[in-house]
């Protein structure tokens, strides 16, 4: 195997690995917050794909107005549902769990109901491919690389800096003394919400014209964020992001020296590792 | 909460939600659309229950709610010119649509719950993976089965209530390898990718000992994970072998996706689908550049000139059917089922299951929307297996655009 192929499986996971990164941090957050496994995520990211395509795709609207559309009401989305379907459970684990899948089921079949399930096109914004040394660096990747590693620096800034990031962080370690100290649990809430879909959404609507669209694409996804949590810490952004990058290179260099199947196996095999030696996750605290 | 207990129940999901595919496969009630008579005869007619089995929702969702509009349009079409004359028995289709999924546990709940709780005989079910499941129920009980399969697994051994309604990869590929040795004699190193799954395995197992029979060195077949999105790390490994052919074999919904990624890889080789493409939306999700000169099968040209007006009908009536999506392919298979169930009981006299069964096996023809009622008269010949000449075609600049009709032994039309 020419040495090339090697440095296009480490472009590959860098690419892959921030995408996941960005889409986990949304449910890192509120998992963090409001202690619930939203495995509902998968399908706002589902959402900003669609909308996208809706308003970029269909109606033909400036590509930048759609993204911005698609986070906003993806945002809002996320809010309306945690105070709807998640805020009555707040606190009960299984049942919250419970309402999370029920969303799986029914977003997704809505969505079939509403646009079709066919594939849906996206036209490329940032076409063309750069070539160094028969490595393949597409616009598109590029660009979402880029921005992708820019999100997670300024939520880690909002997060460890602000006001609101710090009341956010003191819910997710303390939701009594949180509470004393003035701090509103349904405002903390109800924005870990917002501001996670809205990462879902923006990496739906970044990766939708390399990716495709369908009703179906939340579901994949949102396997891959839980095995990033888990292998890299709850509540913990750097564990997020160490662990989106450990799996985005699993594929890249697995696929290629072993197989696309064997790697699906060998990331649950990492978990029970993972597990085992750090139950918390590789930057998870107990 | 304890974040133990947190981690537990995580774990715990994502082995169930991976082991179940309940995030993509959950049963979803689907509507069943009513017979509309405008007819009656004397004496009043009976009904003859067909089932449709398919996947109704996840990521196999697409194709077979296609396939499913087929059946409706076609049931609608046999109920709305009086039924059908059995004998001296006019009957009416009652169809009975079931979420079978798109495994092999589904299909065989599915035909489960058609022929023992709802008493039907006959049925399409769609997926190769559907159909596996189904006919371990279908065969041992007697029960009709047309299979939207492009596996050659299903009809082999004794399985004489089964019957292929599409054609399989070493069918299809007869016909395009033709073509492509003719045309393209310096592309010699082939690879195949298909889904690792029942389906994907399935068929590469029919398409395989074709591929033995062909001059090209063949490097094997690549299978990627069902709901793969990024493929550059699989076409990375593509890649690293240096193909020239490549045999692209039941990516779905994610084949737009793919060609994009071959392409921004920079695969210059031949991109070869002989099962044939899904629909002119595979596409145009790829863009015009990366489409530029796939070839393809296909038994279908309603935006052409090649077939008469039915399925022009047809895609007409789709459209309204599915909020302004564009009809496919095995919409079309999946209707020929329906009429060829129709001239199976009519030519038998009975809609008994073994007498349409040995009707059909002995090559009752029914007329195609294939190519066009009048026009070719399709029968079940060669392994219970419909066989019919196919269009090859490419893209040219995002449009598909047809090259040759290919009979089934190979020769030009």
């Amino acid at each position: 195997m020419e040495i090339t192929v090697y440095f296009q499986a480490i472009v590959n996971g860098l690419f892959i690995g921030m995408l996941y990164v960005v889409v986990t941090l949304g449910i890192a957050l509120v998992l963090g917050i409001m202690g619930i496994v939203n495995f509902a995520h998968g399908e706002f990211y589902m959402m900003g794909a669609i909308l996208v395509w809706y308003f970029f795709g269909k109606l033909g609207l400036n590509y930048y107005l759609a993204l911005l559309v698609s986070v906003l009401g993806v945002a809002i989305m996320g809010m309306a549902t945690e105070r709807i379907f998640f805020r009555p459970f707040r606190g009960k684990l299984l049942e919250a769990f419970i309402v999370a899948l029920a969303l799986v089921v029914i977003i997704p079949n809505a969505t079939t109901l509403a646009v079709g399930g066919m594939a849906k096109q996206v036209p490329s914004v940032f076409s063309g491919v750069l070539k160094v040394w028969s490595i393949s660096f597409s616009n598109e990747r590029l660009t979402i690389m880029l921005t992708s590693a820019v999100l997670v620096v300024l939520l880690f800034l909002f997060i460890r800096y602000t006001k609101i990031g710090r009341a956010l962080r003191a819910v997710s370690q303390d939701v009594d003394a949180a509470q004393l100290q003035g701090i509103s649990l349904n405002y903390a809430s109800s924005l870990s919400m917002g501001i996670g879909c809205a990462l879902a959404a923006l990496a739906a609507g970044l990766v939708a014209p390399i990716y495709g669209v369908t009703p179906w694409i939340g579901g994949p996804m949102i396997m891959k964020s839980m095995i990033i949590i888990i292998i890299g810490g709850m509540g913990s952004i750097p564990g997020v992001v160490l662990g989106g990058l450990l799996l985005g290179f699993m594929e890249a260099f697995g696929t290629l020296w072993v197989s696309a199947p064997t790697v699906a196996l060998l990331s649950f095999v990492l978990i029970i590792i993972v597990l085992l030696v750090r139950p918390h996750g590789l930057l998870g605290h107990a | 909460m304890s974040r133990r207990l947190i981690v537990a129940v995580v774990v715990l999901s994502l082995l169930l939600v991976s082991i179940s595919g309940a995030c993509s496969q959950s049963p979803t009630p689907t509507p069943t659309s009513a017979p509309v008579a405008t007819v009656t005869p004397t004496p009043a007619p009976q009904t003859v229950k067909i089932g449709y089995g398919g996947a109704f929702s996840g990521s196999g969702s697409a194709w077979s709610l296609a396939g499913m509009r087929g059946f409706q349009m076609a049931v609608q079409d046999v109920n709305n010119t009086g039924g059908l004359l059995v004998g001296s028995q006019r009957y009416m289709i009652a169809p009975d649509i079931i979420d079978a999924a798109y495994n092999t546990d589904g299909g065989r709940a599915g035909a489960e719950r058609l022929i023992f709780q709802d008493n039907v005989k006959m049925m399409i079910m769609f997926g190769t993976a559907t159909c596996l499941g189904a006919q371990q129920v279908t065969e041992p009980n007697g029960a009709l089965l047309l299979a939207m399969t492009g596996s050659n697994a299903l009809i082999q051994g004794n399985n004489p209530n089964t019957f292929r309604i599409t054609l399989a990869l070493d069918e299809a590929g007869t016909e395009i390898y033709s073509y492509t040795l003719k045309n393209f004699p310096n592309n010699t190193r082939m690879i195949s990718v298909a889904s690792n799954d029942p389906t994907g395995k399935s068929v590469m197992s029919s398409f395989e000992p074709l591929i033995a029979t062909l001059p090209y060195k063949y490097l094997g077949t690549q299978y990627y994970e069902p709901d793969t999105t990024d493929f550059y790390p699989f076409i990375s490994k593509i890649m690293a072998n240096n193909p020239d052919v490549m045999n692209i074999i039941s990516l779905g919904a994610n084949m737009g996706p793919f060609l994009k990624q071959l392409y921004e890889n920079g695969y210059k080789g031949l991109k070869v689908m002989p099962v044939g493409a899904g629909g002119p939306g595979d596409f145009t999700v790829a863009g015009a550049a990366a489409s530029e000169g796939v070839l393809y099968t296909r038994m279908w040209d309603w935006e052409g000139t090649l077939v008469p007006t039915i399925q022009r009908d047809l895609s007409r009536r789709y459209l309204q059917m599915s909020n302004g999506e564009a009809m496919i392919g095995y919409t079309l298979d999946v209707y020929d089922g329906v009429n060829a169930l129709v001239a199976g009981m009519k030519a038998s006299g009975s809609t008994d299951p073994a007498k349409v069964r040995d009707a059909l096996a002995a090559g009752t023809q029914w007329p195609s929307a294939y190519w066009g009622t009048g026009q070719m008269q399709m029968k079940f010949g060669r392994r219970s297996a419909t066989i019919y000449p196919e269009i090859i075609g490419t893209v040219k600049s995002g449009k598909m655009v047809n090259l040759a009709v290919m009979n089934p032994d190979g020769t030009q039309q």
